[in-house]
C-alpha cells in the first residue's frame, strides 16, 4: 500500500514527449486502455474453443471483459478522484501562500 | 405461454408503470413549467439514480430486440455491441466530466450551447442542434420497433399477422406520445427504476430457462448447420467488427439524450464513477445478444420465430424464447419489461431532441419566448419528432432495426470535431467545422444509400480495399480532414473565430 502510494506520487519519464509525467496519469491512461486493447485483438479470441458451459470462446471472452472492464475503470475513477483532490489541495496551498505574501507587503 | 394470465399481468404492471410516470412528475417537486425542470430533472441526481437513469437510457430496445435480431439474421459480426458497451465508458470517463464542469460553470444545458460558447458561431451551434435532433429520430424509431415487437407477441394469436403488425405499431406510437407529454424526464426516471427491475427479472428468468431447458450444445449444432457464421468471425470481417464497436463507442455519448443524462447528475465526480460502473450493466446485453443463436436450441421458439415473415422474424427471437420457456405470469412481466424498455428511452430521446430544438433553434430565431412558452414548444415538438421518427420505421425492415441505431451513429459522429475537439482546443476554425459537419453528414448519407444499392437499408457497412467497414468511420474521417484543411487555410489567411484571444471559454 505504501509502495503503491509512493509510486502514484512519483513522476516517470515519458518516452514519447521526452518529459516527466505524473505516474498517476500514466496509471489512469493504462487502466482505461487495457480493455480496449484486449478487445481490439480480435484474432486472439476469434475461436470456438475453449468453450465455457457450451458457449464459444468468442462470446464468453468478451462478456468476461464486462466485469473486468468495470474493475479497471472503477480503479481508474478512484485514482482520478485522488488526483483531483491532490490538485485541489495544491491549488488551495498556492492561494494561501499568495495571500500571506500580499499581507506581509 | 401466452394466455389471459400473461396479458393480465402485462396490463396490471403497465398501470403501475403509468402511475409511477405521473407520480414522478410530482416527485421532489420543482416547477414543471420550466424547461430545465421538465427536461433535466432539475439537475439533482446523484450517483445511484444517475446510474439508473443512464442505464435506462442506454439499455433499450436496442439491447432486447435489435441486437439479438441482427445476430439471428447475420451472425457473430453483430456481437460488436458487446465490446461497444464496454469501451464507450472509457471514452465517457475522459470526456464527460470535463464537459460537465464546463457546462456547470457557464450554465450550458446542451452540446450546442457549448459549441456556441467555444467557437462563437450561431450557424455552427444551430447545425449541431439540427444534426443532434435528426440523429435521435432513427434511434427513436428503433424503440418503436421494439415496442411493436412486444405487442405482436402479446396479440399474435388474436388476428391475421399483418393486421396485428400494423395495429401494434399504431398502439405503440399513441402510448409513447401520451406518456412523454405528461411526465417529462423525472417521470421517465422513476418509471425507469421499475423498468430496470423488470428487465433484471426477465433477463435472469430467460437466461436460467434457456440454460436449463434448451442446451447450448443443441443450439451450437443446429446453428452451425445454417449458412450464417454464428460462432466466430470470418477474417474478412475483422475491420468491420472493430470499426463498428469503436465508432459506436465514440458516438454514444454524443447523443443529446445521453448528454442530458450526464448533465442531470450532480457532480463531475459522480459522472465519472457512474460511467466506470456501467459496463456491469452490459452483461445483460451480452447474454441477450446470444439469444440470437440460442433460439436454435429451443425448437418451439424457433418454430414460433419462423412463423413470421422474414422482415420481422429477428425481432421475435427474444419474445419467442420468453413465450415458450417462461410460465405465463412471468412472460407477461418480462414482455412488459421489454415494452417499457422501448417506451422510456424513446420518451427520453424525444425530450432531448425537443429541448435541443427549443433552446438552440427556436430561441435563436425568436429570443423573447417566455419560460412557459418554451415548455409548450418542447412538449409539442417532442410529439412532432416522434411522428418524424415513425418515417424511419418504414425505411428499414424490423429484423435489421439495429441499422436504425447505426445510422443515427453515422450522423451523430459528425458533431465529434466541434464537441470533443472543442473541449481540447478552441483554435479550430468555425467555418471549417461547419463545412466538415456538412461534408460528414452528406457523405455519410450518400455512402449509406450507395452501400444499400438505393433500396431498403439492411447494412451500414461499405466495401473498401480493407474489406467492409462501418460507414460512420469513413464519414467522420472525411469530416475531420475538411476541418483540419479548412483550419489550416484559414490560419494561412489570418481568419479567426472573432473571439478575444484569452476569452474564458472553458
Amino acid at each position: 500500500m505504501l509502495l503503491l502510494n509512493a509510486f502514484l506520487q512519483s513522476r516517470i519519464l515519458d518516452l514519447v514527449g521526452n518529459r516527466m509525467v505524473e505516474a498517476i496519469d500514466v496509471s489512469i491512461a493504462v487502466l482505461l486502455l487495457i480493455p480496449l486493447v484486449a478487445l481490439l485483438a480480435i484474432p486472439t479470441y476469434n475461436s470456438v474453443s475453449p468453450t465455457l458451459g457450451g458457449v464459444a470462446f468468442f462470446y464468453w471472452y468478451q462478456i468476461l471483459w464486462m466485469p473486468l472492464g468495470a474493475l479497471c475503470y472503477y480503479i481508474a475513477a478512484l485514482l482520478w478522484e485522488k488526483k483531483d483532490k491532490r490538485e485541489e489541495r495544491e491549488e488551495r496551498a498556492a492561494n494561501r501562500k499568495a495571500r500571506s505574501r500580499r499581507k506581509r507587503r | 405461454m401466452i394466455d389471459i394470465v400473461s396479458i393480465i399481468v402485462f396490463i396490471a404492471l403497465f398501470i403501475v408503470f403509468v402511475f409511477l410516470g405521473f407520480w414522478g412528475a410530482r416527485w421532489r417537486k420543482g416547477d414543471l413549467t420550466k424547461l430545465k425542470e421538465w427536461g433535466l430533472a432539475g439537475g439533482r441526481l446523484g450517483t445511484f439514480l444517475g446510474w439508473f437513469l443512464l442505464g435506462a437510457d442506454i439499455y433499450t430496445a436496442y439491447t432486447f430486440i435489435a441486437v439479438p435480431s441482427s445476430l439471428f439474421a447475420k451472425g457473430a459480426i453483430y456481437f460488436f455491441a458487446a465490446p461497444y458497451v464496454i469501451i464507450t465508458y472509457a471514452f465517457a470517463m475522459w470526456a464527460m466530466p470535463r464537459f460537465w464542469k464546463i457546462a456547470n460553470k457557464h450554465g450550458y444545458v446542451t452540446m450546442a450551447d457549448f459549441v456556441k460558447g467555444v467557437f462563437n458561431s450561431r450557424l455552427l451551434a444551430v447545425s449541431i442542434a439540427l444534426v443532434g435532433i435528426v440523429a435521435e429520430l432513427p434511434y427513436i424509431a428503433l424503440q418503436i420497433v421494439g415496442m411493436q415487437a412486444v405487442l405482436i407477441a402479446l396479440l399474435g394469436s388474436f388476428g391475421a399477422v399483418n393486421t396485428i403488425i400494423e395495429f401494434s405499431l399504431i398502439l405503440s406510437f399513441i402510448i409513447l406520445a401520451a406518456f412523454t407529454w405528461t411526465s417529462g424526464l423525472r417521470g421517465a426516471t422513476l418509471a425507469g427504476i421499475l423498468k430496470d427491475a423488470l428487465i433484471l427479472v426477465s433477463v435472469v428468468a430467460v437466461v436460467v430457462a434457456v440454460a436449463t431447458l434448451g442446451d447450448f450444445h443443441t443450439a451450437f449444432v443446429n446453428a452451425s448447420a445454417t449458412s450464417v457464421h454464428y460462432f466466430t468471425l470470418p477474417s474478412s470481417l475483422y475491420n468491420a467488427y472493430w470499426s463498428l464497436f469503436v465508432f459506436s463507442a465514440l458516438a454514444l455519448y454524443l447523443y443529446p439524450h445521453v448528454v442530458n443524462g450526464t448533465l442531470a447528475q450532480k457532480s463531475a465526480k459522480s459522472v465519472r464513477k457512474t460511467a466506470s460502473l456501467l459496463p456491469l450493466y452490459s452483461i445483460g446485453l451480452g447474454l441477450l445478444a446470444m439469444f440470437g443463436f440460442m433460439v436454435y436450441g429451443v425448437p418451439a421458439a424457433l418454430h414460433y420465430v419462423n412463423s413470421f415473415p422474414s422482415s420481422i422474424q429477428g425481432t421475435q427471437v427474444v419474445p419467442g424464447l420468453i413465450l415458450t420457456l417462461l410460465p405465463s405470469w412471468l412472460s407477461g412481466a418480462a414482455l412488459l419489461g421489454i415494452f417499457i424498455g422501448g417506451l422510456v428511452p424513446a420518451a427520453i430521446m424525444a425530450i432531448a431532441a425537443a429541448n435541443l430544438f427549443t433552446r438552440n433553434i427556436a430561441k435563436e430565431i425568436k429570443p423573447d419566448i417566455s419560460p412557459k412558452g418554451e415548455t409548450k414548444i418542447a412538449q409539442v415538438f417532442a410529439v412532432v419528432f416522434k411522428f418524424l421518427a415513425l418515417g424511419f420505421v418504414f425505411i428499414i425492415p424490423a429484423t435489421y432495426a439495429i441499422q436504425l441505431q447505426l445510422f443515427g451513429g453515422i450522423l451523430i459522429l459528425q458533431v465529434l470535431p466541434s464537441f470533443i475537439f472543442g473541449m481540447i482546443t478552441k483554435n479550430l476554425n468555425r467555418r471549417a467545422l461547419f463545412l466538415g459537419l456538412l461534408a460528414g453528414v452528406i457523405s455519410g448519407i450518400y455512402i449509406m444509400e450507395a452501400a444499400n444499392s438505393y433500396a431498403t437499408w439492411t447494412t451500414t457497412l461499405v466495401g473498401t480495399g480493407l474489406g467492409p467497414v462501418f460507414i460512420g468511420m469513413i464519414a467522420l474521417a472525411i469530416n475531420i480532414i475538411v476541418v483540419l484543411a479548412g483550419t489550416w487555410i484559414a490560419n494561412a489567411m489570418n481568419i479567426t473565430n472573432a473571439l478575444p484571444k484569452n476569452a474564458d471559454v472553458y
